[in-house]
């Protein structure tokens, strides 16, 4: 089947009868990361826009592809902006080599972790290879956004930051604390700057409002009846499916504005 | 695994999976993918893309020895 359809395992075929024939031969592979055609309009990717089979030297390439050489012991690290990033490593998820994202990587994940009835039940269905999927889906999103604070400092004015550090620091100095430092904002989740904030949040709200009277621990329980009923017609238990479980929490935990809407558990003052 | 072209190039915390509870995966670090050259060092067994390459004749039992579990399988009978 994969030997049928799918464009890579067509273009490591064509190396290999490429090799067979000519087994002295210096052979390279190409693996083209950018597409000049939108591939997935009209036509399918074929092998000769996926990949190109180089004897002898080889010219200079964009800077995404990979270039695989005949023999080494080295491994090549792939880009994860490259097309095929996630088709070469789940040719049973993507059978036909489809193209990557074209969007944000956000949106595509986005995209492809639905249940559609048009679509067979490949990727859901998977179980531990779904995990891994989005996993691997979820790193290459946080990657990006960490490039893209890493390329954009400027932007974000960390030189008036690390002024201001320079200016209120000891003049001692430590080794670690040498080199170019990257400030992750606020707003990338999970970062120390976001924590902080959350912090200040509250600390600012109890200092204005009082202490509060509720401290709300809001948690998702995987046999939850709508978690257990979307399921059963798969025959799946809940850890194969995260991204239900977390839908359907998502979906609960907008419902506690109903706390403060209406006043379940008397009126609220404030909340946060 | 058989039929990747490429390796997973993350650092995989393998302590947590024993079978009790549901199964995970932790990471470590930055994750990534891997590629090889196309065909195996000499007397190396063919890996991942290099399966489709080397060796075809023996395809299948090639794909089997390069799963870890199906290769004590192998061996011992």
């Amino acid at each position: 089947m994969l030997n049928e359809f799918n464009v890579h395992a067509k273009s490591f075929r064509m190396v290999r009868d490429r090799y067979r024939n000519q087994p002295f031969d210096d052979l390279k592979l190409r693996l083209i990361a950018d597409r000049t055609k939108d591939g997935r309009i009209y036509n399918v990717p074929n092998v000769l826009k996926v990949v190109a089979l180089i004897v002898g030297d080889v010219d200079t390439a964009s800077s995404r592809d990979i270039i695989m050489e005949k023999q080494s012991e080295k491994l090549q690290r792939i880009n994860e902006l490259h097309t095929s990033y996630l088709g070469f490593q789940y040719p049973l998820l993507f059978p036909y080599g489809e193209d990557g994202y074209r969007l944000t990587i956000r949106e595509w994940f986005c995209f492809r972790l639905q249940t559609r009835h048009s679509e067979a039940l490949t990727l859901v269905t998977s179980r531990q290879l779904f995990q891994q999927f989005i996993v691997d889906g979820y790193t290459m999103m946080e990657s990006k956004r960490l490039s893209f604070i890493k390329y954009n400092q400027s932007k974000l004015r960390v030189d008036k930051y690390n002024n201001i550090c320079q200016a209120s620091g000891s003049s001692q100095s430590q080794g670690s604390q040498q080199g170019k430092r990257v400030v992750l904002p606020s707003s990338f989740i999970g970062s120390r700057r976001f924590m902080d904030q959350l912090y200040f949040d509250g600390m600012a709200f109890c200092s204005y409002m009082g202490f509060p009277y509720l401290f709300i621990t809001f948690m998702c329980n995987p046999k939850w009846p709508k978690i257990t009923r979307a399921l059963k017609k798969l025959k799946l238990s809940s850890t194969d499916r995260p991204d239900i479980v977390s839908r359907v929490f998502k979906i609960k935990f907008e419902l506690l504005i109903d706390l403060t809407k209406n006043h379940l558990l008397g009126r609220t003052i404030a909340c946060n | 695994m058989m039929f990747a072209f490429t390796s997973p190039g993350a650092k995989v915390e393998r302590t947590f999976n024993n079978g009790k509870g549901p199964p995970n995966l932790r990471i470590q670090g930055q994750s990534c993918h891997r590629i090889g050259s196309l065909l195996p060092v000499p007397g190396g067994l063919p890996k991942f893309s290099q399966l489709y390459i080397y060796d075809t004749e023996n395809e299948v039992q090639n794909k089997m020895k390069s799963l870890r579990y199906m290769k004590s399988f192998l061996y011992s009978s």
